[in-house]
This record gives structure tokens, C-alpha cells and sequence, in this order.
């Protein structure tokens, strides 16, 4: 494989990883840039499991970067989520819009898990690693990594049927008006 | 839980979810070698986080008279206490000879039996330095295999310096088995660190509860900051923030150790019990109080550090076959239920003459309810221990004839199970009121269950510690507060062998807090299933 090769093959996927782990598009695409020049000034040809060795370093990266900006993030974080919150009940009124917001309201639900939950669900399902990889990636015990997983899961399950209720008050509404 | 994590899966692997940046352009500008944000950090590709060897006391393995190899007069009893089976085939002459050496830098690879049948690989080897002056263990930056295809495989792996002998044996186990009745496979180990232990006296106060801070500045460790807790009447709990000056070894080993008048170690009530982070590790033992404020004690930090480093590779080509464990190996699928675990089914058996293999399937991911596992074979008990992605009970054949698996009943018995359950957002939160340094009580009850909490602050970080007198209850696993709609999550401190146990909030300010339940546990001692799998003949 050339250094092209490996960029076309596995940028989608750390972007995304940056993205969900950052939840900020501009720190994203400069944080990607940086997984790559990282791979490359590396051994990159010897390296065995390609993908989880990249994966490792795209998270290494956004966990650095992430512990830089904690409180910054923070409140950024806040501020959007407040924003969607106020939008929300007009759109869902209009069931052509529920189709839309219900990707984005996906993605503000996502953005909400925790930073340790959230690292290990995108190392999960956007890096494809293996539980011990990941315990391995983030230096915790595959149990902590099974347990994260699964109150990330449990957490956006409980987080979706709030915003399933909303949406079928919301319709309530609309019908008897 | 599937269809969530389906959902959650599509959302995060659907390219088209979000928008990309221009990745023509991002190209070019890589191609300047310039970073954006990591700034002079470069990304240290981690080795794999080394098992250590735990030794267990007690042995239940008597090594019998070995008719085997005379080449091969090693004891590797204790190496493979929790791999019984491998031990007991070993001892039955059931392993393949091996006795393969490389030698490179100094350093000679011998691999002395392997072991393949259908559920694992296992290769007993050992490391022998020309010189062992110093040292007390060894490392390295890669075990593993290669298959006649080149891919690597990688695998369990632990190991024990035998000074006696000057040098290092372990064994590497994996699931992979090669297809068909032989196969090539090159054993691969890289970059082989010598290390050494040493000790650092400090001056530590053990009648000074404020947090102390002890530079050491040598052989990679920076500096120690010891803080001490009281997790129960009597006993100090000794937390030791270390960091480390150098990447060389991101797992070194670090204690702290107390010396009596007399020379001799002061015993911990339990185990030391290390997480590594970026940099650093934290360290959390427990003593008796009395015992560290004995006239005439004196403290120290025991470390380890790197001899010497050989970056080489050491490999060995061999040929595995299966002939030996083949005979009386067999698998059966089951698809029974576990007992009342819910969805949760017994999905196939695979015995081979080391090892039992039970693999379980759930259709929502659920912990396993019990602490101890065992298989009944005809009167035989066979100890289990849980291992693998899926939850695989895995028993090790010991004290078994290999043939007689395949004619004797086998039941599995599964002893003292642990519930748990998670606490609920409209439960009554407990309210913690007028937060200081000043240890506070206060009562609730979950479930029935009594449960005393004690808060306090200590260096801005808030400490909260739950206790349960009903030792049914198993114990509070985590608790947390609500920022808004945020859960913000506790960090678990410790659990005690009790019930006890204790989460810390970080940097926390708030005078008045109300805290739920993430999760408890219950405590079944007696709880026991018996699952009959397979009927004598």
C-alpha cells in the first residue's frame, strides 16, 4: 500500500472518529490531518493490524487534544445542546422534518455520551476493534470496556425513548388541535 | 440492547451521516509534514500492556513423577497454575516436543513443548541471557505467531523470571489453531528488555494524613504523591500517584513498601492494585494502620527499571500437529438455557484433553451472575474461569483420564451468584448537605438494603463512601449527580472485600449535592445452578 492508499482507505473513518470524540468539525479535520502525518512519519509498512493501529493513534490524538480543552468544550457543548432543545418541538410538528431531525437529533444524542463512553463506542463501531484492542487503546480492563459499552448503549436507549415520548406528545398535539 | 446497539452502530458507520472536509486538500497539506494541533507530541505507538505473573498460593497440582523428557527438567507447575490442563497433559507426555533455540544479542530462545487442539495453541518457552547479574524480570515489545500465510496472531501470554535457573520461562497461548492436522508456524518475540528492581528510600509519615509529595527524579520515575484513606477501622489505604520521566516503560512496576525494625516487609491486607495512565500509574494498597506506625518502620518505593535492551527478532519456525490431543476431543452444541440468567443460553461444548470449553450466547449483553464456576465430571470438579470476547467458561482438565470426558456425565455447577441492578433517576436522591473536609454521615436505603454514606472533601476532590451492615448487599458500584440533564459519574475509588466502596468527583465546589444509585449489587451466597449437559454412557 502507498501512504495514498492508506489515507483513501481509513479517512473516513478517523475523521468520524475525531468528529464524534471532539463533537467539533473544525477540530476534527485538523486533528485527522495530524492521525495521518503521525501514521507516516512512522513505520507504518510493519505495522500488522493496520487498522487498529490507526484507530489507536486517532483516539490517542482526540483523547490529548480532549484533555487540553475540557472545559472549553464543555461549555460549548451546553450552549448547542440548549439551542436544539428550543427548535425542537416546532420542527417535530412537521413529520417531513421529523424524517431529518431524527438523524440530527441522533447525532445530538451521540455527541451527549460522556467522553469515556463515547471513546470506547467509536473505537467500537466506527474502528471496528476488538474489546481487548480497545481495552488495550484506552489502558483499562476488558471489563470496564464491556461495562462502558454497554451504559453508552443503555444511556442512548433511555435517551431515545425521552425523545420518543416527545415526539409522540408532540403529534398528540398536533391532532387534536 | 441489540436493536440500540444496531441503531447506535448504523448511525456512527453510515458514511453519509456527516459531512467530510475536502480530503483532496487535507492530502496536500499532509504531504507538508506540518502538524496542526499535536504541536511537537508525537504519538507513541504503545506495546501491549503485559500481563503479570500473579502467583498462587497454594498449588493443587503436585508435579507426579514425569516419564516425559529428560531434556525437559523444568517445573512449570507454577507458571502454569491457572492453566492446569496444559500441566496435566504436560505431565501425561500429551505435549509435542519442540526444543527449538535461537540465540541473538546474547539472548537464547528455546521452545521447549507446544500444545494444539481445537480450542487452543499453547508453546511453553524460555529467554536465557548469557548474564542474569541483576536481573529480576523481563520484558519485551511483541510476542507472538505467524501462520503459514504471514499473518501474525497474537495471544495470552505470562511469564516468571526463575533466578535459580538466570532465566525467564512463559508460555503463549492463543485460540487460533492452525487448520488441518499440521501446520507451520514461526514463533515470534521482539525487543527483550532486561529489568531490574529498585528501591528508593522516602520519608513518609504515616501519622500525617495530608497528601505528600516525594521527587525521585532517576531511572524514569519523577516524583510519588502518596495520599492515605481510612476505608475501614484500623486499615490505611495508600494511594501513590506516580509519574514517569521517560516512555521507555509506560507499565513499570512501582510499590510502596514499609520495612519493620526488624528488616522484614510489612504485609498489605490486600493486593496492590495498579492502573497506568499517560505518563504515570496509580497505585492503591491497603495496611493495618498500627503496623505502618510501628517505631522504627521505615518506607521506601520499589521500582523497576530497564537493564538493558536488546532490539532484535527472535524467531523460530516449527510444525505443529494436533496428532496427540486429537484423540478424545469432541464438540457438542447444546442451546440450553442458563437457569434463569436472563437470554442467556449455553451454546456449544468443545472438550479437548486440557480444556473444556463452554461457549455462552446472550441476546442482550448481560454479566454473568456468579463468582464461581465448576464442571462436573462424574464426581470430578473441574475449577472455571471466564475468558475471551464472548463469555466463554473455559475448565481446565486436571485429574481426569482424557478418554473418560467422552463416556462421563457432565453437569455444569455455577455457586454465589451476584445480581445487579441499576438505580433509577426517580428514586429519592440522597442529599448530601454542608460539603467540607469534615467526614459526614448520612443513611438511605435501596432495595431493602440499609446504606450508610460518609462524604468529605480532600484536596478539592470530593470523596463519597457507601457501607451496607446487611452483607446481602453486595455493594453501591457507582454513584452520580445530575449537571442539568448530564449524569456525571463518579470515579470508583475502591471496593473493599466488604461492601464497602467509594467513588471521587474531581475539582468539586458545590456546598449541598443531591446523589443517586448508578448501580448496586446482591449478594446471593447460595445461590446455586446445576445444568446438566451431557448424560454417561
Amino acid at each position: 500500500m502507498t501512504e495514498r492508499e492508506i489515507f483513501d482507505s481509513y479517512n473516513k473513518d478517523v475523521y468520524r472518529t475525531c468528529y464524534y470524540m471532539l463533537r467539533n468539525a473544525q477540530d476534527a479535520e485538523d486533528l485527522c490531518h495530524d492521525v495521518f502525518i503521525t501514521v507516516f512519519r512512522q513505520d507504518w509498512q510493519n505495522v500488522e493490524h493496520t487498522r487498529a493501529w490507526i484507530m489507536r493513534i486517532a483516539m490517542n490524538h482526540c483523547l490529548n487534544l480532549l484533555k487540553r480543552n475540557q472545559t472549553q468544550r464543555d461549555k460549548q457543548g451546553q450552549v448547542q445542546w440548549l439551542h436544539e432543545q428550543a427548535t425542537f418541538s416546532i420542527k417535530s410538528v412537521d413529520t417531513i422534518v421529523v424524517e431529518k431531525t431524527a438523524q440530527e437529533e441522533w447525532e445530538e444524542l451521540l455527541k451527549q455520551l460522556p467522553d469515556k463512553l463515547m471513546a470506547v463506542v467509536t473505537l467500537r463501531y466506527i474502528g471496528e476493534l476488538s474489546m481487548v484492542e480497545i481495552a488495550e487503546t484506552l489502558q483499562i480492563p476488558v471489563g470496564t470496556v464491556k461495562s462502558r459499552l454497554h451504559k453508552a448503549l443503555k444511556i442512548m436507549r433511555k435517551k431515545l425513548e425521552h425523545k420518543n415520548n416527545l415526539w409522540l406528545k408532540g403529534e398528540n398535539q398536533f391532532g387534536t388541535h | 440492547m441489540e436493536r440500540i446497539e444496531n441503531k447506535v452502530k448504523n448511525q456512527m458507520k453510515a458514511s453519509n451521516n456527516i459531512d467530510y472536509p475536502n480530503f483532496d486538500q487535507m492530502w496536500s497539506s499532509i504531504q507538508q509534514d506540518e502538524l496542526k494541533v499535536a504541536g511537537d507530541e508525537p504519538v507513541v505507538l504503545r506495546p501491549r500492556k503485559r500481563k503479570r505473573f500473579a502467583l498462587v498460593a497454594g498449588l493443587s497440582v503436585a508435579l507426579m513423577a514425569t516419564p516425559v523428557y529428560a531434556a525437559l527438567n523444568y517445573d512449570w507447575s507454577s507458571m502454569l497454575s491457572h492453566r492446569e490442563g496444559i500441566q496435566s497433559a504436560l505431565e501425561q507426555g500429551l505435549g509435542q516436543t519442540i526444543e527449538q533455540s535461537v540465540t541473538k544479542e546474547g539472548v537464547t530462545l528455546t521452545v521447549h513443548t507446544a500444545f494444539i487442539d481445537e480450542n487452543r495453541t499453547v508453546l511453553l518457552y524460555s529467554l536465557k541471557p548469557e548474564t542474569s547479574q541483576n536481573i529480576t524480570d523481563i520484558d519485551f515489545k511483541l510476542i507472538g505467531l505467524k501462520d503459514s500465510k504471514g499473518n501474525f496472531v497474537e495471544g495470552n501470554y505470562r511469564g516468571k523470571w526463575n533466578e535459580e535457573l538466570g532465566e525467564y520461562q512463559g508460555y503463549f497461548e492463543t485460540d487460533w489453531v492452525g487448520e488441518g492436522q499440521t501446520t507451520d508456524i514461526e514463533f515470534i518475540m521482539e525487543n527483550i528488555q532486561f529489568i531490574s528492581n529498585k528501591k528508593q528510600s522516602i520519608s513518609y509519615n504515616p501519622n500525617d494524613a495530608t497528601t505528600q509529595v516525594f521527587p525521585i527524579q532517576k531511572d524514569g520515575v519523577g516524583s510519588v504523591t502518596l495520599q492515605s484513606f481510612e476505608p475501614a477501622e484500623g486499615k490505611v489505604l495508600l494511594k501513590s500517584d506516580v509519574t514517569f520521566m521517560d516512555t521507555e516503560m509506560p507499565y513499570k512496576r512501582v510499590e510502596f513498601e514499609a520495612i519493620n525494625d526488624v528488616g522484614e516487609t510489612v504485609k498489605q491486607v490486600t493486593g496492590t492494585s495498579s492502573s497506568y495512565l499517560d505518563g504515570g500509574a496509580n497505585i492503591s494498597q491497603i495496611f493495618k494502620s498500627n503496623t505502618l506506625r510501628e517505631e522504627g518502620t521505615k518506607f521506601q518505593l520499589s521500582y523497576d527499571h530497564i537493564l538493558e535492551s536488546k532490539e532484535s527478532t527472535w524467531n523460530i519456525n516449527m510444525n505443529l500437529f494436533k496428532k496427540q490431543l486429537e484423540n478424545a476431543s469432541f464438540k457438542q452444541v447444546l442451546d440450553i438455557p442458563m437457569g434463569n440468567v436472563p437470554n442467556t443460553k449455553i451454546h456449544e461444548m468443545k472438550v479437548t484433553p486440557t480444556q473444556v470449553r463452554l461457549n455462552i450466547t446472550q441476546e442482550d449483553y448481560y454479566t454473568l451472575p456468579f463468582r464461581e464456576y465448576q464442571l462436573d465430571v462424574g464426581g470430578t470438579l473441574l475449577k472455571g474461569y471466564s475468558m475471551g470476547e464472548g463469555q466463554d467458561l473455559r475448565f481446565e482438565v486436571v485429574g481426569l483420564d482424557a478418554a473418560s470426558l467422552a463416556n462421563k456425565p457432565i453437569t455444569l455447577v455455577a455457586k454465589h451468584r451476584i445480581d445487579g441492578f441499576y438505580g433509577d433517576e426517580n428514586d429519592k436522591p440522597i442529599h448530601l448537605t454542608d460539603i467540607s473536609e469534615k467526614h459526614q454521615t448520612t443513611t438511605s436505603s435501596i432495595a431493602g438494603y440499609p446504606i450508610s454514606w460518609t462524604y468529605y472533601l480532600k484536596d478539592n476532590n470530593l470523596y463519597v463512601e457507601t457501607l451496607s451492615s446487611d452483607p446481602m448487599f453486595e455493594g453501591v458500584d457507582r454513584t452520580y449527580y445530575l449537571d442539568g440533564k448530564e449524569q456525571i459519574l463518579g470515579e470508583p475509588e475502591f471496593y473493599d472485600e466488604s461492601n464497602k466502596s467509594m467513588d471521587v468527583y474531581e475539582n468539586f465546589d458545590k456546598k449541598e449535592l443531591d446523589i443517586y444509585i448508578y448501580s448496586y449489587g446482591i449478594n446471593k451466597p447460595n445461590g446455586e445452578l446445576r445444568i446438566p449437559l451431557k448424560s454417561g454412557k
